[in-house]
């Protein structure tokens, strides 16, 4: 009971969504707390007005000119990143083959496996690219764990580096660079990211590394 | 939309009918696209308007998260809940749009929403009260920081629970329930100051 005396101002806006973690608490301390009480009926008020708002007026003619928006945007090319990707594709591809890297690569189709995009991306030092093709690769529907498995480049492992690298190349991205609306499929990546152990960690920023290397190097040739 | 018990039923088979849709859609029938495009309008219109402040803004920032919809549209698996993914998008281009109007040199101040709302049966003397608490609620509302704005938004007016507001705010939960109470409680500050008696 002594617990039901502290108060609950902060936990009340959770409450009247049903998300609240103690509800029974929350609610045996409103009956005998005439703050808490006031302060949850001011809460409930202002979630009956924000809801009696007007809703603003759609267009009749909305939905036609989403479709003519479709429409003159078929014919135009793929999505930057994608685009970015196509000249270094081939070499992407040699080096993943000889590196025997990507074991998606040898089941590809037409279009460039996701997985190869994904380090051709890093290969482009290209924040957005990388992370577009990690959504792209969870839309495809590509086995994580094969993803996993070519980032194992035995090679790679002896080196280390701190994992903010990912985090500071994901955090250059703008989300409208990579469509991010797709919450599976970057819920998947972070959650990829999340569940790589120490090894894998070094091993994916190691790839990375050596990506961004080998591009500044070209650019300095060039 | 998705926090009622009783509505849980009706919610499965809209989702299930999106799905459909989105599957004819894939299959080239564009006016099956049409339809979820229509069925979706409003409340993505509700969310960017009151997201990005500007009509035009606003109308341009829900367009294009149709357009890009469709641009995935090959991709998309039931997966996901299809709403979700929609105001995922919706709400990654109304961050933007808000980020961009911040950096033009004279911002558009939020303006009040096109049509009278008051309950016509109300008194004359009620309707204008009401009219003051929305027009306050509205200058409240573009006064929230778009993080923070979002999350009420999308709770108040699309009735997500929790779960489904971190999977569109890619976010975790506790982050929903501490933004969401501090939203609500700048909001509570914001009417108290205008005037204590209108909550
Ligand atoms: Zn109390």
């Amino acid at each position: 009971m002594k617990n039901d005396d502290r108060h609950v101002l902060d936990e009340l806006s959770a409450y009247i969504d049903g998300e609240a973690l103690e509800p029974a608490r929350i609610a045996r301390h409103l009956q005998g707390c005439a703050e808490c009480a006031r302060r949850h009926l001011q809460l409930l008020k202002l979630g009956v007005h924000l809801r009696s708002m007007p809703l603003p007026d759609v267009r009749p003619e909305f939905a036609t000119r989403v479709m003519a928006r479709i429409a003159e945007q078929e014919g135009a090319p793929a999505p930057f990143w994608r685009r970015r990707l196509v000249d270094a594709m081939a070499v992407a591809a040699l080096v993943a083959l000889c590196a025997g890297l990507f074991p998606l690569w040898l089941r590809q189709n037409r279009e460039a496996a996701p997985a190869q995009l994904v380090a051709t991306s890093i290969e482009l030092r290209d924040p957005a690219a990388v992370v577009g093709a990690f959504v792209e690769l969870f839309d495809e529907g590509v086995d994580e764990k094969l993803v996993e498995a070519a980032l194992e480049a035995p090679e790679w492992g002896h080196m280390h580096y701190s994992s903010e690298s990912i985090w500071e190349l994901l955090a250059e991205v703008r989300p409208e660079d990579v469509s991010l609306g797709f919450s599976d499929a970057d819920n998947n990546l972070f959650s990829m990211i999340d569940r790589l152990g120490p090894e894998e960690h070094d091993v994916l920023r190691e790839l990375i590394l050596q990506r961004f290397q080998a591009v500044d190097q070209n650019e300095t040739k060039g | 939309m998705f926090n009622d018990n009783e509505s849980e039923a009706s919610r499965r088979m809209q989702e299930a009918d999106d799905w459909e849709l989105v599957a004819q859609a894939q299959a080239g029938d564009m006016e099956a696209f049409t339809a979820l495009v229509r069925r979706y309008q409003a409340p993505v219109m509700h969310f960017c308007r009151r997201m990005v402040g500007s009509p035009q803004d606003a109308e341009e920032v829900a367009q294009e998260c149709f357009v890009r919809l469709h641009r995935h549209l090959r991709r998309l698996q039931p997966r996901a809940r299809f709403s979700t993914m929609l105001f995922g998008i919706a709400r990654n281009l109304a961050l933007n749009a808000v980020r961009d109007a911040a950096r033009r040199p004279a911002p558009a101040p939020a303006e009040a929403m096109d049509r009278p709302v008051a309950d016509p049966a109300f008194s004359p003397a009620r309707r204008a009260q009401v009219r003051e608490i929305e027009s306050a609620l509205e200058r409240g509302l573009a006064m929230l920081s778009p993080e923070h704005r979002e999350v009420l938004l999308l709770r108040e007016f699309q009735g997500m629970d929790y779960e489904t507001m971190a999977k569109v705010l890619r976010c975790r939960k506790g982050t929903v329930r501490s933004r969401l109470a501090r939203a609500r409680e700048q909001l509570r500050e914001y009417l108290f100051v205008l005037g204590g008696d209108l909550l």
